[in-house]
């Protein structure tokens, strides 16, 4: 992963001493809550429902086993003993007080750790695969170009104050998992014909009130184009964005406005000025990040008897995990193992000190002393032989990480909603307890097959319900819950945003809707057709006349 | 009349505020974009933030100032004017004005700004003192003189 050097560590230290500063002010009611709001938004810190919410950036979901050790400690320090992971791959804590931020920004610092623009209306951190560098599908690593991307946006001087937040996405691979239809920009690294790197540029992606998938602006841009590219995207947005009304201001309502070929020209004319000045990658600038991120020292192994070691296990339960929650590696004889935060106890994507230094324990064993963060809100070890599995499952289960649900029904997507968030509309994760407790029958949701179900406490779609397979959305009626369910919506290949059902529902009947819907879809599947295809196949109609019916 | 910081003077405005009553601006007077257009041979010009600087790119040669006029912190559309400006190639003071927070005046400054009015709301020492919060940077610098802070390799 990229290791901090001088520069970096200063530019850190002067950020916690800026931030102290104004949170001082602040107290000392030398700065008004006005001008407070922007200044600490862009240090992720929120004033929430009960207590302060910090963002902590996980930049592109890489992590060393020392900082989450840190991050354990904080939490235990300053928060209630866990933390949360969010949709875009960062830490939330949910309790610090206010006072104390500067001194928690401090412990971060140590291990090269910040909330620089984890929330505000500025560039937001870069998000990417968590199979980054190791999935055999990969075409090229994006972590290299998602760091590029980190220290240019950081502190950038142009694009604090922006019509709105922003956020980028890298896929390096032939399968999209990084969701980059549904970002601001939207960035596929791919080669042309004769080899070279370049990159497909989407823009104006995106969830909450008006969901809109990106449009493609260019098909592919030399790779040495990128900042430059991006800085006239982010200049015209900043320019011509709408002010007048924050859930009219992001970009997408701008390029609808514009259309997407007059967007392009005007990002062209200020492209025309910055194209092959100072932000112009040169090779030698790509190549000393791309050192960063050089593949693990992988022991050579035989994979015919790496998988022989591996049946010698035939406990079933380490089987199933096996099955659902590793996947392939590109060097023969690893795996990729997804460690669940989907556990009974907890909500969806929290995860408790303990667990945090357990983890950090398991990745120095077993995985090269990196772990990841997931947009499923889940953690990835990602490099691990596979004749050490079984060791890992059995570690993980003592913590309450292996549930063997990634990529089931129940391994939802679920944002904190009304229990802590002041934004939501309803309280989300009793919603998701109640599905999982409906549904803790593995074998019917393996029957089942893949399903993404994403759950979201208002329009704001923190836990991207538009995209989910079955997406379910808190909507507020004269005061009281409501919850609004869509059917079809996808995040990878030919990307689409889900329908509306129609009328909402109470929280208690959510889950036997749900019931009914995977009733409906078991008799409509064709042999091994996917809960999505079927949807896709038959419509709405057939699920809606069985819910309402 | 009020201050202006100007390169690490604290300085007395030379120039009369921009209005767009009047009839004529005045020498030493700043014009608004308007009055500029009718009459282009204005030397000091005041942009507001939802006011487009390109007009101005096509004479820079002519103008010695040029004042950002921010109504709002929050409305960052002041950062891209600046560095539009400097990138066409503006060499005069560009100066903000109006409501902006000690917080920004380092982005400012990096974005080619070199001089800022000075209101009730900004103590000097604090402004000062954030104009060198940060020593390094990750982004490519506007000029020469800020080269050795930059990060970017």
């Amino acid at each position: 992963m990229y290791t901090y050097n001088a520069n970096d560590r200063q530019l850190l230290s002067e950020r916690v001493t800026q931030f102290r500063g104004q949170m001082q002010r602040y107290l000392e009611g030398e700065l008004g809550e006005e001008q407070f709001r922007p200044l600490r938004l862009q240090n992720g810190l929120y004033i929430q429902r009960k207590a302060p919410m910090l963002r902590i950036a996980v930049p592109y979901g890489l992590l060393s086993s020392q900082q989450l050790r840190k991050l354990a400690s904080l939490t235990r320090d300053y928060d209630k003993g866990y933390a949360h992971v969010s949709t875009r791959q960062n830490f939330q804590l949910n309790w610090p007080e206010l006072e104390r931020v500067p001194d928690l920004l401090g412990e971060l610092a140590e291990v090269d750790m910040h909330c620089i623009q984890t929330s505000g209306n500025c560039i937001r951190n870069t998000t990417t695969d968590q199979f980054a560098g190791v999935s055999p599908d990969e075409v090229v690593d994006p972590r290299p170009y998602c760091e590029l991307i980190r220290q240019w946006s950081t502190l950038h001087p142009e694009f604090a104050f922006l019509p709105r937040k922003f956020k980028i996405a890298v896929c390096g691979s032939q399968s999209d998992r990084a969701a980059i239809y549904s970002h601001d920009i939207g960035l596929a690294l791919q080669h042309d014909r004769q080899g070279n790197l370049g990159v497909q540029v989407l823009v104006g992606g995106g969830l909450g009130r008006t969901p809109v998938i990106g449009s493609e602006i260019e098909s592919w841009l030399d790779i040495k184009h990128l900042l430059s590219y991006l800085e006239a995207v982010l200049r015209v947005y900043n320019q011509l964005g709408r002010r007048d009304n924050k859930y009219k201001a992001r970009i997408k309502i701008l390029v609808r406005a514009m259309g997407v070929d007059k967007f392009r020209e005007a990002v062209h004319r200020e492209w025309s000025k910055l194209k092959d000045g100072d932000n112009t990658l040169t090779e030698k600038r790509i190549e000393d990040v791309r050192a960063h991120f050089r593949a693990m020292p992988y022991e050579q192994l035989d994979a015919t008897a790496e998988a022989a070691l591996l049946a010698q296990h035939d406990d079933p339960i380490f089987k199933n995990w096996l099955k659902r929650n590793t996947r392939g590696h590109k060097v023969a004889g690893y795996r990729a193992v997804t460690v669940a935060l989907k556990h009974r106890d907890l909500a969806p994507g929290d995860i408790t000190a303990d667990q945090l230094d357990h983890l950090a324990e398991l990745a120095d064993r077993f995985s090269f002393s990196e772990a990841r963060t997931t947009h499923h809100q889940n953690m990835v070890l990602a490099d691990v032989r596979e004749r050490d599995l079984h060791d890992l499952w059995t570690a993980l289960q003592k913590a309450n990480l292996a549930t063997a649900n990634a990529g089931y029904l129940t391994d939802m997507i679920c944002c904190p909603g009304g229990d802590f968030c002041s934004l939501a509309n309803a309280k989300s994760i009793p919603v998701s307890d109640a599905i999982r407790d409906r549904f803790d029958d593995l074998d019917y949701l393996y029957d089942l097959g893949p399903i993404e179900l994403n759950i979201s406490g208002c329009m704001n779609a923190c836990g991207h319900h538009h995209i989910g397979h079955i997406g379910i959305l808190g909507v507020d009626k004269k005061g009281k819950e409501f919850f609004q369910v869509s059917l079809g919506g996808r995040q990878a290949e030919s990307p689409k945003i889900g329908k509306i059902l129609g009328p909402s529902f109470g929280a208690s009947e959510i889950p036997e809707v749900i019931a009914k819907i995977l009733e409906r879809y078991v008799e409509l599947r064709q042999e091994d057709e996917l809960f999505i295809d079927t949807i896709h196949r038959v419509g709405i109609e057939p699920f809606k006349e069985r819910v309402y019916g | 009349m009020g201050k202006v910081w100007k390169d690490g003077d604290i300085i007395e405005n030379p120039w009369t505020a921009a209005d767009a009553n009047n009839e004529g601006v005045p020498s030493r007077g700043v014009g608004t974009l308007d009055q500029w257009r009718a009459d282009p041979t204005l030397t000091a010009v005041e942009i507001k933030s939802d006011e487009d600087v390109s007009d101005l790119t096509q004479s820079l040669d002519q103008l010695r100032l040029v004042v950002l006029k921010i109504e709002d912190f929050n409305d960052g559309r002041s950062f891209s004017q600046a560095r539009h400006l400097r990138e066409a190639g503006f060499t005069g003071e560009l100066r903000a004005a109006g409501n902006f927070l000690q917080d920004q005046v380092q982005y400012l400054q990096r974005c080619g700004v070199d001089a800022f009015e000075l209101s009730a709301d900004i103590k000097i020492s604090a402004m000062e003192a954030a104009l060198s919060e940060f020593s390094v940077s990750y982004q490519m610098p506007l000029d020469e003189r800020s080269a050795e802070i930059s990060l970017a390799r």
